[in-house]
């Protein structure tokens, strides 16, 4: 087979097989013959080399992908870009949220004058709200790393092929672990937090008896 | 080599070489039909549906007195691509060593 029969059988095949932007492919294949002309082979040794002309326009034929009409990117960017931005401000809510807690931790621990306004707790069972505010900023440090992961995975499907969904995205096992583990820390010890605070206030309503919101 | 274990790994073989740097097609389907005797013609597919997933593109690389030549480069969807890829392969190799192991006692 020579370099055009083969050329040619392979654009017949595409088109057959309704495989887009045919010229793009050809290229590859005629860089191929050239590279191996200019080492001395043949054009029959190459046709031989490049393998089973049928098999390989089925190879196309199964990557054919899906034409969008003009009505699924108008939908999908009328859905997408709002989604995105509304995500990227959840996104902008758990980091503050990592930044507030760790600071309300950093204040019962450390008796800072600035939070005055903050409620008092008796000294003692501060110290176990403070581990609990650290767990939940960690948690929502780990959210938000994993949060940023997923959103510039959306954000890249869309850019590149006007879709929604979540592509790969990577992420190192520790963050999966820390994810977890503050989780269920920062659950475990609201929980105790709170029997601790009834026990010693001695009323299920402990944030009365110890003067939170009055004025 | 077990043709399933060849085509299992191609995209791989494939991405790794992207991730490196940019690559002349030529010498990505050469390099890998070399190593793992597969017809090239295999591969120019491979590189295909990846540039349709949005994982590469392609530019044309003029080289001096030679024709343009078609560059494939990794996208950063490719690349996130290529990481998945590849802790899965790691994830497997190392089960398969596991038991290879085993077994040789």
């Amino acid at each position: 087979m020579t370099k055009d029969q083969f050329i040619d059988a392979l654009r017949q095949g595409l088109k057959k097989h309704h495989v887009t932007d045919i010229d793009d492919i050809i290229e590859d294949y005629e860089d191929y013959y050239r590279e191996q002309q200019a080492l001395g082979k043949s054009e029959q040794e190459i046709a031989h080399r490049l393998g089973d002309i049928k098999r390989i326009i089925a190879d196309y034929g199964t990557t054919k992908t899906h034409q969008k009409r003009w009505f699924d990117i108008v939908a999908i960017s009328f859905l997408a870009l709002p989604l995105l931005i509304i995500l990227y401000g959840l996104l902008i809510t758990f980091i503050a949220s990592s930044v507030t807690t760790w600071a309300i931790a950093i204040y019962y621990l450390f008796n800072v004058s600035t939070f005055e306004f903050m409620p008092s707790i008796p000294t003692g069972i501060h110290l176990g709200y403070v581990v609990w505010m650290l767990a939940t900023s960690v948690f929502f440090l780990s959210l938000s790393i994993r949060f940023v992961a997923t959103l510039k995975s959306m954000t890249q499907q869309y850019m590149v092929k006007q879709t929604i969904r979540i592509g790969d995205y990577h992420i190192k096992p520790i963050f999966q672990k820390l994810f977890i583990y503050s989780m269920i820390i920062s659950l475990v010890v609201l929980v105790i937090v709170f029997i601790l605070s009834v026990i010693h206030a001695q009323s299920f309503e402990f944030w009365h008896a110890w003067g939170w919101f009055q004025d | 080599m077990n043709i399933q274990y060849k085509k299992g790994v191609l995209d791989l073989l494939v991405f790794a070489m992207l991730n490196k740097k940019d690559q002349y097609g030529y010498d990505i389907s050469e390099t890998i039909s070399r190593k793992i005797e597969i017809s090239p013609g295999t591969i120019y597919p491979i590189l295909r549906k990846m540039k349709d997933d949005g994982f590469v593109t392609t530019y044309l690389s003029e080289m001096s007195g030679g024709p343009a030549r078609k560059y494939y480069k990794l996208t950063p969807l490719g690349l996130n691509h290529f990481q998945k890829l590849k802790s899965e392969w790691d994830e497997l190799a190392e089960i398969t060593h596991f038991f290879l192991e085993e077994t040789n006692d």
